[in-house]
């Protein structure tokens, strides 16, 4: 019999992690608004953390949670690296309404024809929606993921990003506003050919 | 109607804009609004087409990023085997 090295049989089981665990792990992290090489980064700085770490570990809890909370945690790292580009995005006129905060003319909402038996309609509108989403600042897509995503409630949100309730609530606001002009631009854009 | 008050808090009937309507509509998903920001938001898309049209869009919106949370891109064998040479080898000294 060939007893088989403690730290030999901590790789294997690491080995099995990462091919288990990093599609995941990257999803997470590219729907999160990371491109495909950073989301790859953040992957692999995950697993690399846990590896480090793999004494603590010791099965408390399971292993795909616990690689989340790493990950999460680098991205919320990063995102509360920017959060000073709130006060950037917030000194910026709003355009979508007026003076008088009526629905500025160009940004009129108009309604979107979206069948919900069509297949082809839910396929074009969550593609133009990740385009559109995609377009977001680095602050405001933090806060929207991890509100929808992520389902967190503001008063977390606002902690884990260092950002004021006011803040918070502008934010999310014009996200929401450019997201809708956006997605109904688009959408009348494949429309109309 | 003028004249003719329902609510006896005078805060409940003030009317407000569109911008302060889209706002109530987002904080409304928390449940962070007092009863008078409910009847104003309740009395203003009972006369704004363009909010309802927007609360509509708001809820399609919702939904949607709900359901991307389902999707799993996945990462070619090659990756992830890079991910444990990068990991492993690092460490060791």
């Amino acid at each position: 019999m060939n007893p088989v090295k403690p730290e030999t049989a901590k790789e294997e089981q690491f080995k099995g992690w990462v091919r288990e665990y990093s599609d995941l792990l990257f999803s997470h992290a590219v729907l999160r608004g990371f491109d495909h090489d950073h989301a790859r980064d953040l992957d692999q700085d995950t697993f690399f953390s846990a590896w480090k770490s793999r004494d603590g570990f010791e099965g408390r809890a399971s292993v795909k949670n616990w690689l989340f909370v790493i990950l999460k945690n680098k991205i919320t790292d990063h995102y509360r690296g920017k959060h000073n580009h709130a006060g950037i995005l917030l000194s910026e006129p709003d355009t979508q309404f007026d003076g008088a905060g009526h629905w500025a003319k160009a940004s009129y909402p108009k309604e979107l024809t979206i069948d919900p038996a069509e297949s082809h309609d839910h396929h074009d509108f969550h593609k133009i929606l990740e385009g559109c989403s995609g377009k977001l600042s680095v602050i405001q897509k933090s806060v929207f993921f991890m509100k929808y995503m992520d389902d967190l409630e503001s008063d977390d949100i606002c902690l884990q990003l260092s950002i004021t309730p006011n803040n918070y609530w502008t934010i999310l606001h014009r996200a929401k506003v450019q997201l809708r002009a956006c997605l109904e631009k688009n959408w009348f854009l494949i429309r109309k050919l | 109607m003028p004249g003719k008050k329902l609510v006896s808090d005078p805060k409940t009937m003030k009317s407000i804009t569109c911008k302060q309507a889209v706002d109530f509509i987002i904080r409304k998903e928390e449940e962070k609004l007092s009863f008078g920001q409910r009847i104003s938001l309740w009395r203003h898309l009972a006369i704004c087409s363009l909010c309802r049209i927007f609360s509509s869009q708001n809820t399609l919106i919702n939904a949607a990023m709900k359901k991307r949370n389902d999707q799993v891109l996945p990462l070619s064998d090659n990756e992830k085997e890079k991910i444990i040479q990068h990991v492993l080898n690092d460490n060791k000294e």
